[in-house]
């Protein structure tokens, strides 16, 4: 029976189990659990819990992402970048609507639709609703269902 | 006789989509939309795995992630060590998720289950969970040492970088994994093969 004296720190036991353990190191570290029963024990349990955690670890860094979010993520970042701000993604809804109101009835239709629309203040809803009306009238029902689902993602403080 | 060695863990992206030092020197040259787009494809998984292993739903995440994003584009230019880079970029990340559970907190006595954040959401059963597998595997770690080893293992960041990341010492951030390993080791499950 040899006399237990622990041949590494905790950081040396992790540079091990890493092998990243300089070469004089890991040398008196094996030559120590050639008789050290203890420290062989824990050599076991710590290369074991290692080769779990890498193999759980990279399946778990491996879980997709799915493209549609990082889309949503890639626009929402570019529309922060352009505007020089941090935005969220319900104030880039209202960008969005915006330039699909712009690219249908122009500038100056879509500012003021967009004023009626908000007219009376009564939040997203309301506003919502009568953008849809008026953009029903105006470029048929197929314009309006479109602008109806982007309005409705436009929360109530960007339409007061 | 001498126990093999597992094999050596190579941080870096564990997805294998490169590094992301190229990149950034390559968009902090030039500054631009442009130059940001391959830096942000590269981070936006990374960063919607982080967010969503800790509690966010998708939405939430793409926020989140978002906000990094954009705060890498404007501030990237400050990290003076590049090599500390993923440090910083971790550092954000968590300073933000701490940001949203603390507006969730004080939110509690009005908003629904539902829509609470990420602490919330972790005590309601969620089948898919991103991440489950691990967060299975450390659930007996305490808190500290679960975010080391997560960093490590699934981020796959140096010890340095987690340093930075928690703001703690680099002597720290390796006791944890250590004690973390070690605790994984005493559990029921372990030994029995990998
Ligand atoms: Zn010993």
């Amino acid at each position: 029976m040899n006399e237990h004296q622990d041949p590494a720190s905790s950081s040396g036991w992790v540079d091990y189990t890493d092998g990243n353990l300089p070469a004089s190191q890991l040398a008196a570290l094996e030559a120590h659990c050639e008789h050290c029963e203890a420290c062989r024990d824990r050599r076991a349990k710590l290369l074991e819990s290692h080769s779990r955690l890498i193999a759980t670890g990279r399946r778990t860094a491996g879980e997709p992402v799915s493209d549609r979010s990082l889309h949503r993520v890639w626009d929402a970042v570019r529309f922060g970048i352009r505007r020089g701000g941090a935005v969220t993604r319900s104030e880039m809804a209202f960008d969005q609507l915006r330039s699909i109101l712009v690219s249908m009835l122009g500038r100056t239709t879509t500012d003021k639709v967009l004023d009626s629309a908000a007219d009376g203040g009564q939040g997203a809803p309301l506003f919502a609703a009568n953008l849809t009306g008026i953009v029903d009238v105006l470029c048929g029902d197929k314009a309006a269902r479109l602008v109806r689902r982007v309005a409705e993602s436009v929360p109530e403080d960007l339409v007061a | 006789m001498r126990e093999p060695l597992t094999e050596p863990w190579q941080p870096g992206l564990p997805d294998g989509s490169g590094e992301a030092e190229p990149l950034l020197a390559a968009f902090l040259a030039a500054g631009t939309e442009d130059s940001f787009a391959p830096l942000c494809r590269q981070l936006s998984p990374r960063m919607m795995r982080y967010f969503r292993m800790r509690g966010c739903d998708t939405a939430l995440a793409e926020e989140l992630t978002q906000d990094v994003l954009l705060t890498v584009f404007r501030h990237a230019g400050e990290v003076r060590n590049h090599s500390l880079f993923h440090g910083w970029l971790y550092r954000v990340a968590r300073n933000l998720l701490l940001q949203q559970w603390r507006r969730a907190r004080r939110g509690i006595d009005t908003i629904g289950l539902d829509t609470l954040g990420p602490n919330a959401r972790e005590m309601t059963v969620q089948p898919d969970v991103p991440g489950r597998v691990f967060k299975d595997l450390i659930a007996a770690l305490s808190p500290g040492e679960k975010e080391a080893v997560t960093l490590r293992f699934v981020e796959g960041l140096e010890y340095r970088e987690i340093a930075a990341a928690l703001d703690i010492p680099v002597g720290t951030v390796k006791w944890r994994v250590f004690s973390g390993k070690m605790k994984l080791a005493l559990q029921p499950g372990a030994g029995e093969g990998k």
